[in-house]
């Protein structure tokens, strides 16, 4: 073979650099391979660039955790089918478009007309499609006019619900539900045109003002929304999505209008809500039972009228919490203490529409305006109601309802607070039960306990869901934040894990770190020929009288588990509700994942033999992916 | 630093980009939660912004058209701002406090640096392509650029010929190339 000519110091040079193409790559490497002074030629030759430099500069980065960046690119790439998957957002009449709210496949360019309407401008754009401002040419009307986006379109599911969906919502006469004009199919799109609405959404309406909102003005609310939804009531039709942001003020007339009825699917249906953080807005709004995926019925919608009143008084709602997780939670298990702002039997009006068994609240919209009415207090017709955001308010009209409501409140003095409790509609039953424990003192440096498994917001693999946190594991606060409402607590666990609890969840065992840490076994540890109870779930029945979901199962459990060196076992998990997913990992004690499922499906099972390294205790962790119940079967083999 | 090339991106505004996407959500998602964290938010909160902006990058890319002299590090981090911003908004009414007690953190958010954006790449594109490479080879890499050591002592510390530790330089950079297309150009 003859030997290979030397390169230029040119291909040198673009060859420590990388640059070459393949070919001239091969020829310098041959070089390089046969020639034994081509190391000391290379180190005659200068090569750097921008990347040489940059790789240099890449010594010093510190980059997040690896399991941490897994997780997010796993949801992100996992997250790409623009078709099916990702989370409908139907009710944005009046999001202005800006260059960043064009989304995949919607075309940018406005339509001239949409069947029989002209387009005269885009209103906003949601996931699923564009809202234009169109004009019927025919009648001369004006005329909102939602078009699917052609992502959705090619999905023939998605353009059947949206074309069924939208004649269903057609036949709803009410003044106070936005009118459908016309549901059909335009250069194969499918539309739907409706009343357009000069005017803002109650959330807004909220926003915008700075004075706090009047007690008529809730009044009058309660009565918009309920009249809207009884129309919709008595032919069965439930909206599952009331909230302050799909409500319309009409400025025209001070009519409150109902929008996009029967047009968005609840979680329920299936709508997954692994997105963290995309769709707070509206598990925070919704019903225990529809955030459990459970059947809903109209009063599911009434739960979400006292949500909404609520968060009209409080400017949010009481269910708001920092992630999907926390918000599903609080939904199924928080009880919201009186709105102190309101009058009495109005404040109980909405903590009864606010119950979290169904048969609690009124029978559907019709009897709960029913019930508004026998309040006492007038409701102010729509022209006397104050609602423009910069309108002062009407000093002369509060004064006279205040002196309407004082009656009321006389009548009513001393069962204020205990209304919740003491109405009929309560289950007395719960009285029995022994009350939840009051916090106790708790301060930066007490010794704390967590009486019944619990969850915590944590650091480990399973990142934002919170992790459980067995029963009876102890720990130290080490930070205890003004708002009092939860702790970072230092876990007494080999890792020592340091957690957010909620301060419901923590018992004071001592005020100092003087309590040790309990040696051997971690409690809760699973023994083979145990079974799993879910301590958490029992408890919340004791002293709730009620739960609606198993909470324990609406992100995961951790459970410890005591395996030998290559043991078998088997770990089945197994969710019920359509659209639900489930995960299995297994764990050490430092929380590093040995192994796990890696696929969501609806039956996760594992068997884990040759991931047990040593005797020990490890952690099974299950993460479902949305509120409801699951059924974990651990079998160990001897 | 030139605008970043557009071989990637224009992969992204494909038909189906699939690949090319999961690809940028290797590269950048390190960078991005670095940037997260930077706004003062904790490790979890910081992934799931990263996460928005991500899923908000999949979403707008499309629409994305490079404007003369626009790098896209400046595009990506003003889509990035608003996405924290938005972020702040919806956590606004109880803010989960940060490691250091505060729950607002900075509202200007930090720039990331030039040098910071194509360090963190950089490391990112070389643990996913590390991989691809044997140990030895990997050292003799590391050796002559991490540790900036001279080739003979790399080659006397990993047993290789000098010559075969500039042909481990030369096959990690082209790869290392190839994994970032022009994204630092």
């Amino acid at each position: 073979m003859p030997a290979t000519p030397r390169p230029s110091i040119y291909n040198l040079q673009r060859f420590l650099l990388g640059t070459l193409s393949p070919a001239e790559a091969a020829s310098v490497a041959a070089w390089v391979e046969s020639s034994p002074d081509a190391a000391r030629a290379l180190a005659g030759v200068a090569a750097h660039d921008a990347l040489t430099k940059a790789v240099a500069g890449a010594v010093g980065v510190r980059p997040p955790l690896a399991s941490r960046v897994s997780r997010v690119v796993g949801n992100v790439t996992g997250s790409y089918v623009p078709a099916a998957e990702s989370v409908p957002d139907v009710n944005e009449q009046t999001r202005p478009s800006g260059p960043t709210a064009a989304r995949f496949g919607v075309p940018n360019a406005l339509p001239e007309r949409i069947g029989p309407f002209r387009v005269v401008r885009e209103l906003g754009r949601g996931g699923m499609g564009v809202v234009y401002e169109a004009v019927e040419e025919q009648l001369g009307r004006k005329a909102a006019v939602k078009v699917l986006a052609p992502d959705w379109a090619a999905n023939a599911e998605a353009r059947q619900r949206f074309l069924r969906e939208a004649r269903a919502a057609a036949d709803l006469k009410s003044d106070h539900i936005v009118t459908i004009y016309q549901v059909g199919e335009a250069d194969g799109l499918p539309f739907l045109a409706m009343e357009f609405i000069e005017g803002v959404t109650l959330e807004t309406w909220r926003k915008t003002r700075s004075a706090p909102v009047a007690v008529e003005e809730v009044m009058w609310a309660a009565r918009e929304l309920l009249s809207g939804l009884s129309a919709a009531h008595k032919k069965g039709r439930v909206h599952r999505d009331i909230k302050p942001a799909n409500a319309m003020i009409e400025r025209a007339t001070n009519r409150v209008k109902i929008l996009d009825f029967g047009l968005t699917r609840g979680a329920g249906e299936g709508e997954l809500l692994t997105s963290v953080g995309r769709v707070l807005g509206t598990p925070a709004f919704m019903s225990p039972e529809q955030a459990n995926g459970k059947a809903v019925d109209p009063r599911s919608d009434l739960f979400s009228v006292g949500v909404t009143l609520y968060a009209l008084v409080k400017g949010h709602s009481p269910f708001r919490r920092d992630t999907v997780v926390a918000t599903l939670l609080a939904v199924a298990t928080e009880h919201v203490p009186p709105l102190a702002e309101l009058p009495a039997p109005l404040s109980a009006f909405v903590a009864r529409l606010m119950s979290k068994n169904p048969d609690d609240r009124p029978a559907d919209a019709g009897a709960a305006l029913a019930e508004l009415r026998a309040l006492g207090a007038p409701i102010p017709d729509e022209d006397e109601i104050v609602r423009r955001p910069h309108r002062t308010r009407n000093r002369i009209l509060l004064a006279i309802a205040a002196v309407l409501l004082a009656a009321t409140v006389v009548l009513v003095a001393g069962e204020r607070g205990d209304k919740l409790r003491s109405s009929k509609d309560e289950p007395r039953n719960t009285q029995e039960l022994p009350p939840p424990k009051p916090p106790g003192p708790m301060a930066k440096g007490s010794r704390v306990q967590v009486p019944f498994q619990t969850g915590g917001y944590s650091d480990t693999w399973t990142d934002t869901r919170p992790s459980i946190i067995p029963r009876g594991r102890t720990g130290t606060i080490i930070e205890f934040p003004n708002d009092k409402t939860r702790c970072r607590v230092r876990l007494d666990t080999p890792k020592k894990d340091e957690v957010w609890i909620y301060r419901e969840y923590l018992e004071v065992v001592a005020e100092d770190a003087s309590v040790p840490a309990p040696a051997g076994d971690e409690p809760g540890t699973l023994k083979p020929g145990e079974t799993y109870k879910d301590e958490l779930t029992e408890h919340m029945k004791a002293t709730h009288g009620s739960v609606y979901s198993t909470i324990a199962g609406c992100y995961g459990v951790d459970l410890p588990i005591r395996l030998k060196a290559r043991q078998s076992v088997i770990i089945s998990a197994t969710v019920a509700g359509k659209g639900r997913r489930v995960l299995i990992g297994l764990s050490d004690r430092t929380d590093k994942l040995l192994g796990g499922t890696r696929l969501w499906g609806d039956r996760a099972i594992k068997y884990p033999h040759d991931e047990v390294p040593a005797d020990g205790t490890y952690k099974i962790t299950v993460i479902s992916d949305l509120v409801g119940p699951f059924t974990l079967d651990v079998s160990l083999v001897p | 630093m030139q605008a970043t090339s557009l071989t990637l991106l224009d992969r992204l505004r494909q038909p189906n980009p699939t690949e090319a996407w999961n690809q940028f959500a290797q590269l950048y998602t390190p960078l991005l939660i670095v940037w997260a964290k930077g706004l003062g938010l904790q490790d979890a909160d910081a992934a799931d912004l990263a996460q928005d902006v991500l899923l908000k990058v999949m979403r707008v890319l499309p629409t994305y058209q490079r404007k003369p002299g626009e790098m896209f590090r400046g595009w990506l981090f003003a889509v990035a701002r608003n996405e924290a911003a938005d972020f702040r908004r919806r956590r606004a009414t109880r803010p989960l406090p940060g490691p250091d007690g505060l729950s607002g953190a900075a509202e200007n958010a930090p720039e990331v640096s030039d040098a910071d954006y194509r360090a963190h790449l950089v490391h990112r594109a070389l643990e996913l392509i590390r991989p691809d490479f044997g140990a030895e080879t990997w050292a003799a890499f590391a050796g002559l650029m991490l540790e900036n050591r001279p080739a003979a002592e790399v080659a006397a510390a990993t047993g290789l010929t000098p010559n075969a530790v500039y042909l481990a330089r030369h096959r990690v950079l082209t790869r290392l190339r190839e994994e970032l297309g022009d994204v630092l150009s």
